[in-house]
């Protein structure tokens, strides 16, 4: 053959390729996809194609992702798993996140996948620095004891028991923990007591658990997001003030399920000039004399509110204009 | 079909003009062909009639596949299996085996035919066997096997590998 011509095999259209792969392991879709470029585009090729088809299904995403050594990181990376293609494993090859898709309601498939995850799981969870759950988690998570590395965790619907297992082994270490929506176990009564470790919490804390104006008081992370319907504007104005000594900004303060009309005789009592904005993206509050420091809160939806700390000086320039 | 269409013949024109006779029950194997007569209303007409057009098939693989089909056209149907995981490659009948031992330029035409008039059994079969040509080898034996060049730099290629270590069982 001449050596400018195209191998026959790299003609082929992407569907052929896909059945093709579907005859093979993994390990040897990676290898072809190893020997060239073009090889490599046919590979990821196969798994868009295959991404379209499994589509039509519902699909649960699991999302694991890895350390930063990935080359390729801020990007995605998929691993799927389908009932078509239950032992074998797809990946795509660009990003850091690995997202594992499992449908829903297949039990075969997903005790399959359940195991073929663990295994994955099991090899790299001293290397997993993030990790994120759409949905149950796909195995008995709990037996899984070493996530050393572990600093970010979202859970968008997840397993109480697993949380709590989990948050102490990693409790020092995250930086960053996301809980969200609703536990699977709805009917437990989320609270502090069941995850004191969000005081440790460091960066980002976002629960869809309320806390006290005492408990919110003792967290340490700089960015918090939580739900505020049983705070009192009493306690949001010292929380606010507890955040202006030390690092955090009131910019990464965000409470959400405000019960607005709560806060009018605490703006007045205090002196507040505030107006509104009724722009769709938020209402602006101003607050006199809390500070010499201009901050704000901004919540982006239209009950949001967004608070502006004003020194005097900039009262009386606006006064005066 | 019909007692009657069963046994009559079809008749297929290949891309460079050659013409093939095909009985019916033999050619039934192909979708594409079954869908066309039945759509035309000629299944169970009589005469062969005119030739039907297969276009995207020379008569070097027209003549393969037809001989393919002459071979499984009494085979029991297949069930779906549509829940197909990682199929089985280890079960390729012997004439089948014997029958693919071709170059690879035949082989991929072969697909492509079978796949052009959606003969399922033609199409499972050499899949595999192309499968088989890349499972358990390393991208170097398999740049060997379809005579692919390797283009990555050095650099590329550890990056590739280091994107896949993980998976790696």
């Amino acid at each position: 053959m001449n050596g400018e011509e195209t191998p026959p095999i790299l003609t082929l259209p992407i569907e052929i390729h896909q059945m093709i792969f579907d005859n093979m392991k993994q390990n040897d879709k990676v290898n072809f996809g190893r020997c060239s470029k073009k090889c490599h585009e046919i590979w990821k090729e196969t798994r868009r194609f295959y991404e379209a088809m499994q589509w039509r299904h519902d699909f649960e995403h699991i999302t694991l992702s890895l350390n930063d050594s990935h080359p390729f990181s801020g990007y995605s990376h998929f691993i799927n798993f389908s009932s078509e293609h239950c032992e074998s494993v797809k990946i795509g090859q660009t990003g850091a996140e690995t997202e594992i898709q499992a449908i829903r309601g297949s039990k075969l498939y997903f005790e399959v996948a359940r195991d073929l995850f663990k295994k994955k799981l099991e090899k790299n969870q001293n290397r997993i620095r993030s990790l994120t759950f759409h949905g149950e988690c796909p195995m008995n998570f709990r037996k899984i004891k070493h996530f050393r590395k572990l600093q970010y965790f979202t859970a968008y619907v997840y397993d109480t028991a697993f949380i709590r297992e989990l948050l102490p082994r990693t409790g020092n270490m995250l930086k960053y923990l996301k809980l969200h929506e609703r536990a699977l176990d709805s009917n437990v009564h989320l609270n502090l007591a069941d995850f004191p470790e969000i005081y440790r919490v460091r960066e980002y804390l976002s629960i869809n658990f309320e806390l006290t104006a005492e408990q919110m008081m003792n967290l340490s992370a700089k960015r918090i997001e939580m739900p505020a319907g049983k705070l009192k504007p009493q306690d949001i104005y010292n929380f606010i003030q507890t955040w202006q000594i030390g690092e955090r900004n009131l910019e990464n303060c965000v409470w959400t399920n405000v019960d607005f009309s709560l806060f009018r005789p605490f703006f007045q009592f205090y002196g507040v000039r505030f107006f509104f904005n009724w722009h769709i993206e938020d209402i602006q509050v101003c607050i006199r004399g809390i500070g010499d420091k201009s901050a704000k809160i901004t919540m982006p939806k239209w009950t949001c509110m967004k608070f502006e700390v004003f020194d005097d000086e900039d009262l009386a320039d606006e006064n005066g204009a | 079909m019909t007692d009657a269409a069963q046994e009559r013949s079809i008749k297929l024109l290949s891309s460079d003009n050659e013409t093939f006779q095909v009985p019916r029950n033999v050619i039934r194997l192909s979708n594409t062909i079954n869908t066309l007569l039945q759509d035309l209303g000629l299944d169970d007409e009589e005469d062969a009639g005119d030739a039907i057009p297969v276009q995207n098939v020379t008569s070097t693989i027209l003549k393969k596949v037809i001989a393919w089909c002459q071979h499984h056209h009494e085979d029991p149907v297949a069930a779906d299996d549509s829940d197909s995981r990682e199929k089985r490659t280890d079960d390729i009948s012997s004439w089948d085996v014997e029958f693919l031992k071709v170059d690879q330029g035949t082989l991929f035409e072969l697909i492509l035919a079978a796949n052009y008039l959606d003969i399922k059994g033609l199409l499972d079969v050499s899949c595999k066997t192309v499968a088989n040509m890349i499972k358990g080898k390393s991208p170097e034996e398999i740049r060997r096997t379809f005579n692919i060049k390797n283009d990555f730099t050095p650099e590329e290629e550890e990056q590739i590998r280091k994107e896949n270590a993980w998976c790696e069982d």
